[in-house]
């Protein structure tokens, strides 16, 4: 039983060190996305100017 | 009792008590002077007994922008030094000495701007001539916070003398990163102030080279902007992760970032003065470079905050790609109003991306958008976190808890605060967008068609401001309330650990003498030669003029 263990505990070390982070690059991703459409909105204003 | 649990004594209490009363009694008075210029810009309301709209002005910007500001952020980091690296008794002396200095430097300018001798807004352009003492009150509002600056790091100097080979703990390193910034960047203010402004007020010298005074506000005027920003930025790193129980996303990118901070808020004041002529176009397009590296640290917040959010919903059972999103406590104020100064600063970065553009800056440029702009920036990010904030540290220093009424009014608070602030703010930037000038009392440009476009949104700008003022009140009330109604108790002073079984931060993050280096190249870079070009080839100097609104 203790080598099951250690698979467990090798386990949720891999786990801890390789999180699940899809709806961080999701949101990070929306937050650069409004920052470049805000960017262009202005830019083509200036452009109409 | 309050020492054991927050490694605060009542001795440290009462002065970081000190530095908050002079806070909320700002937000006050500068709130009230707020509403007041947004009926104004309606057209359909006068000020009372002769006072006038730059005094106003003034008041709302130097109190709110330099006082509030400036107080609550030394006394939040001294709660956060005395907590994470203690605090001794001359340290805290001198913190007091910190305390009067910037009081009686505040006071001071105050009742000449309450006189009317020195209406010159918070920038205090030249050839604008405020009287002698505002000049010199402001002074001692930079000293004062001096002397907070070197208390600081003979706090942390002092605890890595006594822990040898470790790292310091990630708030005292953030502070220290602060005020180091703070300390490089009013070099600057200092230096026009005394050389420039002082004797020229006094009648000394005639006149004064406008372009090198402005020059110097700004290589001050950006890094103040950050100055603001870090100590809520603190708070998200260290403290957040705490509050919704989860721990620190990683110790090395938060130091890197702050380090980050450090190098790129100072060297970049040239976007401030994109139209202004008489600086060449290459250093203005250099200093812009550098203002785009100051999106990366704020890029690395905005994935370390996400990510400690995602990694803390996970770990509590929550799935699917935004599922974590409902592990967060919504209803405790202590998380919900600094999420909210979160979420505001993703259009107040994206304004602010906007404004450092050069081609943009011309659309935007002394419009009343740049105002809309940093009253997202200030006024929602910075301030909802530092009201965030108090909800849990007014409570710890007086020996109070924070309970289900002080929760409740602090949301409805914050509510208030998004409402009235989506309605000004939103206005200001539509308005500013269609040309409405900022830092101007009201005026219909002779019945102009393009003014009567901005009326509608002066309107909401006053509705707003009206909701605003609001949350004002109902802040004022919850700080009394946590001084002396809350139940009595022991609160948290909630502070996030670093996780566990990852690599070690790098040695290399606390070299202070690399970065502090780094940081002293790039502004001899980026300043130098400007500052060689402005003094060698200014037009002549000007006189002061005390007409037509700075000191009558």
């Amino acid at each position: 039983m203790p080598n099951t263990n250690l698979k467990q505990q090798t386990e949720l070390e891999h786990s801890t060190q390789e999180p699940n982070l899809k709806g961080t690059l999701v949101s990070v991703s929306i937050v650069g996305g409004f920052l470049v459409l805000s960017w262009l909105a202005v830019f083509g204003l200036f452009l109409a100017r | 009792m309050i020492a054991e649990k927050t490694g605060l004594n009542k001795s440290d209490s009462k002065l970081i008590m000190s530095f908050m009363w002079v806070t909320f009694i700002s937000l006050l008075i500068g709130g009230l002077m707020g509403l007041l210029q947004t009926l104004v810009r309606t057209g359909n309301f006068t000020l009372p007994f002769g006072i006038g709209y730059y005094q106003i002005l003034t008041v709302h910007g130097v109190i709110l922008g330099l006082v509030l500001t400036t107080f609550f952020i030394i006394g939040f980091q001294f709660a956060l030094m005395a907590k994470t690296v203690g605090m001794t008794s001359k340290q805290r002396k001198w913190g007091w000495a910190s305390f009067w200095v910037m009081l009686i430097g505040t006071t001071a300018s105050a009742i000449m701007i309450l006189l009317g001798k020195a209406s010159v807004l918070y920038t205090f352009y030249a050839p604008l001539k405020a009287h002698p003492i505002f000049y010199f009150g402001l002074t001692f509002v930079i000293i004062g916070s001096w002397i907070a600056c070197f208390v600081n790091f003979r706090q942390l100097y002092k605890w890595k003398k006594e822990h040898p080979g470790e790292h310091s703990p990630l708030l005292a390193f953030m502070v220290v990163i602060n005020m180091l910034m703070w300390f490089i960047c009013t070099l600057g203010v200092a230096a026009t102030v005394l050389i420039q402004f002082i004797p020229w007020s006094l009648g000394l010298v005639g006149s004064m080279n406008i372009l090198l005074s402005r020059t110097l506000f700004w290589y001050f005027g950006h890094p103040l902007v950050y100055f603001w920003l870090l100590p809520a930025y603190m708070a998200w790193y260290a403290i957040l992760p705490k509050i919704i129980g989860g721990k620190i996303f990683s110790d090395s990118l938060a130091r890197l970032a702050f380090i980050l901070f450090l190098i790129f808020s100072i060297p970049v004041g040239f976007h401030h003065q994109l139209l202004e002529p008489g600086i060449d176009p290459m250093w203005k397009y250099i200093q812009v470079v550098l203002t785009f590296a100051v999106i990366i640290p704020s890029l690395l917040t905005a994935f370390s905050m996400f990510a400690t959010f995602e990694i803390t919903g996970r770990q509590k059972g929550y799935t699917g790609l935004f599922g974590w999103l409902r592990h967060l406590p919504w209803k405790d104020v202590r998380f919900f109003a600094p999420f909210m100064g979160m979420v505001a600063f993703i259009p107040a970065g994206a304004g602010g991306i906007i404004n450092a553009s050069n081609q943009m800056n011309q659309v935007v440029h002394n419009t009343i958008w740049v105002t809309g702009h940093f009253h997202l920036t200030l006024a929602t990010t910075v301030i909802l976190t530092f009201f965030g904030i108090s909800y849990w540290l007014v409570p710890v220093l007086t020996g109070r808890k924070i309970d289900k009424k002080i929760n409740t009014l602090g949301m409805t608070q914050t509510i208030v605060w998004l409402v009235g602030m989506f309605f000004m703010s939103g206005s200001m930037h539509l308005a500013g967008l269609l040309g409405a000038p900022r830092r101007s009392a009201f005026s219909d440009y002779q019945g102009s068609a393009q003014a009567a476009e901005w009326i509608g949104y002066q309107y909401g700008q006053a509705i707003g401001g009206s909701i605003l003022f609001i949350g004002i009140l109902i802040m004022l009330y919850n700080f009394f309330y946590m001084t002396f109604k809350a139940p009595k108790g022991v609160e948290e002073f909630p502070i996030a650990e670093a996780p566990t079984g990852t690599e070690p931060t790098p040695i290399v993050l606390e070299n202070w003498r690399l970065w502090i280096g780094i940081t002293v190249v790039l502004i001899a870079f980026a300043y130098t030669i400007p500052f060689v070009d402005i003094i060698q080839n200014s037009p002549p100097g000007s006189p002061p003029f005390e007409w037509p609104i700075g000191n009558n």
